[in-house]
């Protein structure tokens, strides 16, 4: 009996191991071309297909260079607007979430860049690494390095901060804080976010109804509630009121709540849930809230 | 944005707390001895498929009296993570089950947890009791039921927001089938009775729109 005891202890204690779920957290998938407009498969905002059309003329496909320490990779992103005017316009850098790739998210960049119908407004949405075209592997780090690196090609064409807004939705939410803290090449005027994380360790919280610590899984962090208390710049939070997957109690109503700064706005939508708030809010009225966020003072 | 992969880090959220069927139904004889090993958990949508998450552990289990039986734990999948898991605890005979009447057995156990990432421990004292008959030609088998609750110590959770539940009680029915050598369990638990299972990051599988079902199957060999 003692030997047998013994011996499933030490078989136990073999497993114990480094497993985390770390590299499960991201829901990418790779792609061999971007289709934008043409994509057929599932998007977001699918409604929108055949509205708020973009002209080829200010679509750009661009590729820049990511480092971290995981090395050097390439991101594809694109580039709504007047490629030559990221000097002079306001430019709007969008993190999109975890799912997939650009083609997901590419209902909501079209969008954005109808805030201002004279199209002086940029939007640069790009693939985070282990995403659509990107190479490399998606982690919390590289989200940050890949968003820098996208920082740093809007700083070489002239932009300054004062005309750059970062929106970032849901895990977008994440590099969207991460820039805002002013430690990046470019600081962004005004920060938009959607249906954000609080933290990994709220989503373990509310998964277990316990309060346990989030490293019991996971070394990740994104810990925006905390960081969101060192951002002073103007912060719009949009959320749904039946969001199924990141609750707006646990998650926006504390990131919000964290928020110190003087200008802060919280959309509260009524029945939309995680992906669909800009169509539950109507596009227009959407539209109407960020461009008064946007250009308002 | 239903992340697969935050399912299973969700799921297996919430399966820690009550991540093992009842260790000690019917107290062991006096000087007798057990080990065992469990699978199983609560079971959470994946995709379109219903997935019982597989939390294991592995016991061990003392009759100190004919009525008190001690028992010590390590949990193998939190270990996976990192996460250094057992749950001690005593059980006490309450009553022999008898012609009409069902035995009845409480016990008192603790589930501790720490982390080798930043050493965060969690303790979690967990009451429990439970009522069982035995049938069979030989009264081997068990049929039984009870009731447990984990009790969160925390009073606070992420962010210093208030933690929401100090209790968090769990239904279970399940069957211990005795043959010769070995004795095999299966349970069926209600998990988090009270607290809602919408608006998570998981989808659990209820009945209800609280908490979740879980499905346990265990080994026991007696010695």
């Amino acid at each position: 009996m003692k030997r047998e005891l013994i011996l499933v202890i030490i078989l136990g204690l073999g497993f114990t191991s480094c497993l985390r779920l770390d590299d499960q957290l991201f829901n990418n998938k790779k792609i061999a071309a971007y289709a934008f407009e043409s994509y057929t498969g599932t998007r977001e905002l699918a409604d929108l297909n055949g509205q708020y059309l973009i002209p080829d003329s200010l679509i750009h496909p661009i590729t820049f260079t990511s480092s971290s320490s995981d090395g050097e990779a390439t991101i594809y992103g694109v580039y709504i607007g007047a490629i030559d005017r990221v000097s002079t316009d306001t430019v709007i850098l969008y993190c999109h979430g975890n799912a997939h790739h650009m083609d997901m998210y590419w209902s909501r960049a079209k969008l954005l860049s109808k805030i201002v119908p004279n199209h002086r407004f940029g939007v640069l949405m790009f693939d985070y690494r282990g995403y659509g075209k990107s190479t490399g592997k998606p982690s919390e780090e590289n989200l940050y390095a890949d968003t820098d690196a996208a920082l740093q090609w809007l700083a070489s064409r002239g932009l300054q901060s004062e005309r750059l807004i970062v929106y970032g939705y849901s895990l977008g939410s994440a590099p969207a804080c991460e820039i805002s803290l002013g430690k990046k090449i470019l600081t962004p005027a005004k920060i938009i976010l959607e249906a954000p994380f609080a933290s990994s360790q709220v989503m373990i919280n509310d998964a277990s109804g316990l309060a346990l610590p989030g490293s019991y899984f996971t070394n990740y962090k994104i810990n925006n509630a905390d960081k969101i208390r060192s951002i002073n710049q103007p912060f719009m939070w949009l959320h749904g009121t039946k969001d199924d997957f990141l609750s707006i109690k646990t998650h926006g109503e504390v990131v919000f709540k964290n928020y110190k700064g003087t200008k802060g706005v919280a959309v509260r939508v009524d029945n939309a849930v995680h992906n669909n708030l800009p169509s539950v809010m109507g596009y227009t009225a959407y539209l109407e809230k960020l461009r008064m966020f946007i250009i308002g003072n | 944005m239903k992340l697969k992969q935050a399912i299973i880090v969700g799921g297996i959220g919430l399966a820690i707390f009550a991540c093992n069927p009842v260790r000690i139904v019917e107290p062991l004889k006096k000087g007798e001895k057990a080990i065992g090993a469990n699978l199983g958990g609560a079971v959470v949508k994946l995709g379109k498929a219903p997935v019982v998450l597989p939390l294991s552990s592995i016991y061990g289990a003392y009759g100190i009296t004919s009525k008190t039986t001690i028992h010590a734990s390590f949990h193998v999948t939190s270990s996976l993570f990192g996460v250094l898991q057992t749950d001690v605890g005593i059980t006490y005979g309450l009553l022999k089950p008898k012609v009409w009447l069902p035995g009845i057995s409480v016990g008192m156990h603790t589930h501790a947890m720490v982390d080798i990432w930043t050493g965060t421990g969690r303790i979690y004292p967990t009451p429990e009791i439970n009522i069982y008959r035995k049938w069979g030609k030989d009264k081997q088998h068990t049929i039984y039921s009870g009731f447990n609750t984990w009790v969160e110590l925390q009073s606070m959770r992420a962010h210093q927001e208030p933690q929401p539940n100090i209790f968090l009680p769990s239904f279970q029915i399940g069957v211990l089938l005795s043959t010769p050598r070995h004795q095999w369990q299966i349970e069926c638990k209600q998990l988090a009775i009270g607290i809602s299972n919408q608006n998570l990051v998981v989808d659990y599988i209820s009945p209800f729109s609280y908490g979740a079902t879980g499905i346990y199957l265990g080994w026991v060999k007696k010695f």
